[in-house]
């Protein structure tokens, strides 16, 4: 272990050495031999004189009356807070303001079952969950304060959406009971979250949604929705995502449930309409469809108008992004089935004007996400060891590699708003 | 952990007090050896730990937090017997990583070996707050009932528990690296 590793490995190997170290079992003979200590001694008897003081009539009294107010005390708090609580889950959701660019803050991401933390050039790399949960699919909230993750007790166990800071403190399991959960969505207020999953009963998953004020899951539209990866519009309103069923196509939906319909006209199979994303002002989507190897990138309006692939000189096409200033939308390139991709193509907001960053091998398919400054993509290399890779989108600075062993392929990049 | 055993154990029962110190003693005995990492301490912090809960049981106002509570009881214990450690140092006593049989694949035994200084250089109250937080997983607020300190001082004094084990390995791989290049010459 060389001194950068253990100074970025310190919290992990820590709670490995201790694992290791643990033992079920205490001494045989040492329950006896205490056993005897005790026998000898003696239980301090005046602490057994409070409650027969507490027994006598002036103190209980004075206790009742006590009790009674605080219980008012506790009665009033409570009302005060649930009117608070009332007023802010019936307002109607916020519109966000229009996207701008925003400093870039930590990555997070998952490797060997926890969610870890890096600065964008890789130092600081360091793990915010422990203990023996498998845990992934890290995703930042819009206003980098929490992150989402997805996290399994055990093999067999059934898996729960959580919720913690950036330190890992304050974590709340806001879903349980979950089989096959997809990556998480934060809705633009970050007051609820989006995310596929197969309920209790259900074979095909289904659009899930939980609020973060009331954590109890529900879903959304038909119980044979087969919906995949959800993606919250800008404003709030709508639902777009993959249906698989009865045929692959990008859907959307309303928050509550209404208004369920088909975008896409164009057919699509393998890992085509996965990963769809919206343009800041909401007005777009850009998804991936055709044949397993051979997919397009195209855009489509929000009422399913102008449905228009781009240009691309590779084979196969993937895992589109809009930048957060909604001037560019970048995507991988391969050369066709059996070939990672090895090339970001990046566009104008219309398609035109194409440049090329040629990049190692990279996993497909894969989060392809920019920093919020719009100057660097962050993907996951197709590599022996799984690394995510920082590439500069200009190209004129090298990619940067972060170790991500046993990752999930789940990572997100936290927006900073604060001065 | 049954409330009947804790409130007939507070009455005087030893019989329900066996029955209790039954459930308590592996995971007492376990969490004393990983914050002394010295065995015979362990048993001596587990038998004082089960003596003072003894002693101090009929005062437990609420029964259900018996095992909190005789985890506080326990790191007090350790505390004690860590500075005796220090006044009484014998390596010989020490566990050490080499006979560890590691589970998780994330350390090697070399790894071990040297976490295992680096953690046995620590005070104890930095031992006592990593293993709360990285081996129990308890949330700030837990770990400072169990440790008898405010959660704000959790934080705190885990961010100095990290940068001291930090410290410590790095000086052991200058160390090692001085050795290897004695060796190559």
């Amino acid at each position: 272990m060389d001194a950068m590793t253990s100074s970025n490995d310190v919290d992990l190997e820590l709670a490995a050495y201790l694992r290791a170290r643990s033992t079920r079992h205490a001494p045989e003979g040492l329950l006896d031999a205490t056993m005897v200590r005790v026998e000898s001694g003696r239980q301090r008897g005046w602490l057994r004189v409070v409650p027969q003081v507490l027994d006598s009539g002036s103190v209980r009294q004075l206790w009742t009356v006590t009790r009674t107010v605080a219980i008012a005390i506790v009665i009033g708090l409570l009302s005060a807070l649930a009117l608070m609580l009332a007023l802010v889950v019936g307002s109607p959701q916020l519109i966000p303001p229009t996207p701008t660019l925003a400093r870039p803050g930590l990555i997070t991401f998952d490797a060997a079952g926890r969610i870890w933390v890096a600065e964008r050039d890789g130092s600081g790399r360091h793990p915010i969950t422990f203990g023996p949960a498998l845990d992934s699919g890290p995703v930042w909230s819009h206003d980098g304060t929490r992150i989402a993750y997805v996290s399994q007790h055990g093999a067999l166990a059934p898996l729960e959406v959580r919720v913690i800071d950036e330190r890992g403190d304050n974590g709340v399991t806001v879903a349980r009971v979950l089989t096959d959960p997809g990556p998480i969505d934060w809705s633009p207020n970050d007051r609820n979250l989006a995310f596929s999953a197969k309920l209790e009963g259900s074979l095909l998953p289904q659009l899930v949604l939980v609020s973060l004020d009331r954590p109890e899951a529900h879903s959304i539209g038909p119980a044979d929705l087969g919906a995949r990866d959800p993606i919250w519009s800008p404003d709030g309103r709508d639902i777009a995502f993959e249906r698989a069923n009865p045929e692959d196509g990008l859907w959307i939906i309303g928050v509550d449930g209404s208004g369920l319909r088909r975008l896409s006209t164009v057919s699509g199979s393998g890992e085509a309409f996965r990963r769809p994303a919206w343009s800041p002002d909401g007005r777009r989507i850009v998804f991936r469809a055709g044949g397993d190897g051979a997919h397009r990138i195209f855009t489509i309006d929000r009422d399913g108008r102008n449905e228009r692939p781009l240009d691309s000189p590779f084979l196969d096409n993937g895992s589109p992004a809009w930048s957060p200033d909604g001037s560019a939308i970048a995507w991988t390139g391969s050369a066709g089935p059996g070939n990672p991709p090895h090339e970001i193509v990046i566009v104008d907001r219309d398609g035109s004007n194409a440049r090329f960053l040629e990049t190692p091998p990279l996993l497909e398919p894969a989060v392809l996400a920019w920093s919020p400054d719009a100057r660097r993509l962050l993907t996951f290399l197709d590599d022996q060891h799984t690394s995510l890779v920082v590439l500069d989108a200009t190209g004129r600075d090298g990619p940067i590699r972060i170790p991500a062993a046993s990752s999930f392929g789940g990572a997100s990049w936290q927006r900073l708003t604060s001065p | 952990m049954e409330r009947d055993i804790v409130e007939r154990a507070q009455h005087g029962d030893r019989e329900a007090f066996q029955a209790l110190a039954e459930e308590l003693i592996n995971r007492l005995y376990n969490l004393a050896q990983l914050m002394l990492n010295d065995r015979d301490l362990a048993e001596d912090a587990v038998q004082e730990t089960l003596v003072e809960t003894w002693r101090d049981l009929p005062g437990l106002r609420d029964p259900d937090r018996v095992q909190a509570w005789v985890h506080q009881i326990l790191v007090r214990a350790v505390y004690r017997l860590a500075k005796r450690e220090r006044r009484q140092l014998d390596p010989r006593r020490f566990i050490s990583a080499n006979g560890l049989t590691s589970p998780d694949p994330a350390i090697s035994v070399g790894d071990a070996d040297q976490i295992d200084r680096g953690f046995r250089h620590l005070k104890p109250e930095y031992r006592a707050v990593l293993v709360a937080k990285h081996y129990l997983g308890l949330p700030d607020e837990a770990a400072g009932i169990m440790l008898g300190i405010p959660a704000g001082t959790v934080k705190s004094r885990l961010n100095r528990a990290t940068a001291a084990m930090r410290a410590e390995l790095e000086a052991g791989a200058r160390a090692r690296d001085t050795v290897a290049r004695g060796w190559t010459r």
